[in-house]
């Protein structure tokens, strides 16, 4: 890729499949799942959640219709979500070819399909009508099982939130 | 009273002179004594001796230029070489129970014939009183003086000293109130003029003190009256208030037994409205607590999803540091365009192989340009953030727990006893009728604590107006013993100013009667001591104590009366004064019918003869005077008969009974 067409032509807006945002984000705004309506949190924000739960379970899928207009604008993302897609495409394109790093176009592509994957399996905990704060939970229980992994002891003083 | 003895020392012509008077039926006493043998001076031994003082020198006196030290007595001082001599006259009279020794002593200095001093500082004036009973006394000075005061008193003395050539000079209008004061005294009318006199100076006295100003009863009544009204009106408005207080503390307790072992409703519902309303914040806290948890949770699920690839990433940034690439010091994009453009950028020339290829060996060398160096830069603090994040995420984890637990701990807390006030109230369906009982027990015992309150300001405004009642009751006793006061004094008052006229009138009276009998008693005597063919008809005393002679036609005769007939008249008064006023002293008359003659001596004779037998008479005369018809009528009744005679050297005077 040029150089010059990575930076000179950066997209102003980030999208997701059309099915997800009448099935998945519809809901979520409804029901506030995980805090996820746009009540509780950005576009942006959401996006990213999807994003990890996609790039979490290594599921990239390609948005078969996007949904027009777009879904959310690249230039309010916080320097989180930039730096968290940049990580994502670094990580895509493999940490030797730093340059890559210019295409921020690509980079949004990658989020994408991780956040379209992140949202499919969103849409099952919906179907499966796992409540917030058992997802919370589940969370809460993965996440002290990996720092362990990580750090050893997690020293968890509270137990998981009882419902 | 009468005069025992007068004994004189070395006064005037008396060198050593002793006389005593007898008692007889007729207490008269003859002197006679020719001219210069001291008749007169015996007068005056007497008022020396009582009042220190001669009266009868008379102007043209021998007398009046000689000392009084005798003579003699100055002589033999010198002879015996003594510088000081005294004079001493002792009286003695006789009272009725009791005799009192009269003793007047001055001390002369000597100094020559002619030059004497009397030392009248060292004069001595002293009363020995010997009474019929007891024992005897001594008394000097006022005293004595006033002794003499009472029985012989000096102001009338010429009533009872009586100087016959001076008779005629009694009735000189000057004199009138002499005889006026002389009658008072004698009658004791003066008795009655003091006591007028001192009652009228009571009674200015009283009316001065009455005219002070008299105390307000009346305001003081009121203000009693208004105090008594004011406590009267807080004592009953307490006793009206303990009454509500006693009666509301019989609800309370009927209440309380009402609601023995009954919650308070009122006070439950209120609890569980409050409850209610923490509940609601409780739950919304938990609530808060709970989407803070979801959000930690799935940015915490971010976090660890992408925490590997940022260690990737941070390791690779490193590693380009290490490598110097970051920032890079050739600019890789600058290259791909000389590489791309087969031109040097510097020098504007075509490159050549091996130009290209030293190029592409440079790019070889340096992977990152300025612009991604500039991104990986960027990133490197936010990829940190989240490593640390990651790492501190039990301490994150366990603070959003805690705050949830803590909340659904609270509210937990709160949905506990709000189960439990339900629960209470609802065990009581009849809440109304308790809750009516509590608010009505509140506000009793709130009412009886305002009543208490009310009924210690009332106590305190009571007493207040008691104290002033108490306090004014003591100022209308003290203004009413006053008043009691003003009032005896008042009555004392009209008492005193009537006894005043009464005195006043009596005085008057007195005075009236005695001037009367004076007159008529004169008008007696005179006609008795003068001749039979006199032109006196009556005699009458004025108010002004004018004596007065009318003739039978009614004509005043005083001026054409003859010394002798003015000289009996004086007489003739003086005798009415002592007989009217009761007085009773000694006469000492010296020459008493100096200018009578003939007839008039014999009528004096008998007069005086009749005197005699109530009072004392001290009689001097001439020889001439003393004449035989006076004799044939004296010499049988008197109780002394004495005649003064002088030595051979006509120097020393001495007494021999006849």
């Amino acid at each position: 890729m040029a150089e010059q067409e990575i930076t000179k032509t950066p997209r102003a807006t980030i999208t997701i499949d059309t099915k997800i945002s009448n099935e998945v984000v519809t809901i979520l705004d409804e029901e506030n799942y995980m805090r996820l309506g746009k009540s509780a949190c950005t576009r942006a924000d959401l996006l990213l959640y999807a994003m990890a739960i996609g790039w979490d379970s290594k599921l990239p899928i390609p948005i078969e219709q996007p949904l027009s207009g777009g879904f959310a604008r690249t230039e309010s993302f916080s320097s989180k979500v930039s730096m968290l897609m940049d990580v994502l495409h670094f990580s895509d394109v493999g940490f030797d070819n730093p340059d890559e790093l210019r295409d921020k176009n690509a980079a949004y592509a990658l989020a994408e399909k991780y956040a379209n994957g992140g949202f499919h399996l969103i849409q099952g905990d919906l179907n499966d009508h796992i409540s917030s704060e058992e997802k919370a939970n589940t969370i809460i229980a993965e996440l002290n099982e990996k720092y362990e992994k990580l750090f050893g002891e997690s020293k968890v003083s509270y137990g998981v939130v009882s419902l | 009273m009468r005069f025992s003895s007068i004994d004189i020392v070395n006064y005037r012509q008396y060198r050593n002179l002793s006389i005593k008077f007898k008692k007889a039926d007729h207490d008269l006493q003859v002197i006679v004594g020719d001219n210069g043998t001291g008749k007169t001076n015996l007068l005056n031994a007497f008022t020396w001796c009582l009042y220190g003082t001669e009266p009868h020198l008379g102007t043209n006196d021998k007398y009046k230029g000689e000392p009084k030290l005798n003579k003699d007595a100055i002589q033999d001082a010198l002879s015996r070489g003594s510088s000081s001599e005294s004079i001493e006259v002792v009286i003695e009279i006789e009272f009725e129970h009791e005799i009192a020794r009269i003793t007047r002593r001055l001390p002369v200095r000597i100094s020559s014939q002619t030059e004497l001093l009397e030392k009248k500082t060292e004069e001595t004036f002293f009363i020995q009183r010997i009474p019929e009973n007891g024992a005897a006394n001594v008394l000097k000075g006022e005293l004595a003086e006033s002794y003499i005061e009472r029985h012989l008193p000096e102001g009338i003395r010429e009533y009872f000293f009586f100087d016959g050539e001076q008779l005629s000079n009694y009735f000189s209008d000057k004199r009138n109130e002499a005889i006026k004061a002389a009658i008072h005294s004698i009658s004791q009318i003066d008795v009655v003029t003091r006591m007028r006199e001192r009652t009228d100076t009571c009674v200015k006295n009283m009316r001065r003190s009455l005219n002070k100003s008299l105390p307000n009863v009346s305001a003081l009544n009121e203000k009693i009256d208004k105090n008594e009204r004011l406590y009267k009106k807080y004592d009953e408005e307490r006793e009206e208030l303990e009454r509500q207080v006693h009666d509301a503390r019989d609800r309370i307790d009927e209440l309380g037994e009402n609601l023995r072992g009954v919650p308070d409703i009122a006070k439950l519902e209120a609890e569980r409205d409050s409850l209610r309303k923490k509940a609601e914040e409780c739950e919304r806290d938990v609530a808060e607590a709970r989407a803070n948890y979801i959000s930690f949770a799935r940015t915490a699920f971010v976090d660890f999803a992408f925490y590997e690839a940022v260690e990737e990433a941070l390791a690779s940034i490193a590693g380009m540091e290490q490598e110097h690439q970051l920032p890079p010091s050739i600019d890789r994009g600058y290259i791909e365009e000389m590489l791309r453009e087969h031109v040097c950028k510097v020098c504007n020339r075509p490159l050549s192989e091996e130009d290209q290829k030293h190029l592409e060996e440079i790019l070889e060398q340096y992977q990152v340009s300025s612009e991604t160096s500039h991104i990986l830069i960027g990133m490197r603090s936010e990829l940190r953030r989240l490593v640390d994040r990651v790492q501190g995420y039990p301490q994150s984890r366990d603070k959003v727990m805690r705050v949830l637990q803590r909340a659904e701990n609270d509210l937990a807390e709160v949905q506990a006893r709000l189960e439990e006030v339900e629960r209470i109230i609802a065990n009581f369906p009849d809440s109304e009728r308790v809750k009516q009982w509590h608010s009505e027990r509140t506000m009793l015992e709130r009412k009886v604590e305002e009543y208490r309150e009310e009924i210690g300001s009332k106590k305190r405004t009571a007493q207040l107006a008691r104290n002033v009642c108490e306090k004014t009751e003591k100022e209308l006793r003290e203004a009413l013993r006053k008043q009691t006061q003003q009032k005896d004094l008042s009555d004392a008052i009209d008492f005193g100013s009537r006894a005043v006229k009464i005195l006043d009138y009596v005085e008057k009276d007195v005075i009236c009667e005695t001037r009367l009998m004076m007159a008529a008693r004169t008008e007696g005597l005179f006609k008795g001591l003068v001749w039979k063919d006199s032109k006196c008809d009556h005699i009458e005393l004025s108010e002004t104590y004018q004596l007065s002679l009318y003739d039978r036609a009614g004509y005043s005769c005083a001026g054409t009366c003859s010394a002798a007939e003015r000289a009996l008249l004086a007489l003739s008064f003086t005798l009415a004064m002592h007989n009217v006023s009761g007085f009773d002293s000694p006469l000492f008359i010296d020459t008493p019918i100096a200018r009578a003659s003939g007839e008039n001596r014999a009528n004096f004779a008998d007069t005086l003869a009749e005197v005699s037998r109530d009072k004392q008479l001290i009689l001097t005369f001439t020889p001439d005077e003393y004449s035989e018809a006076i004799a044939s009528v004296f010499d049988p009744i008197a109780a002394s008969n004495m005649r003064l005679v002088l030595d051979d050297a006509e120097r020393v005077v001495s007494i021999r009974s006849e």
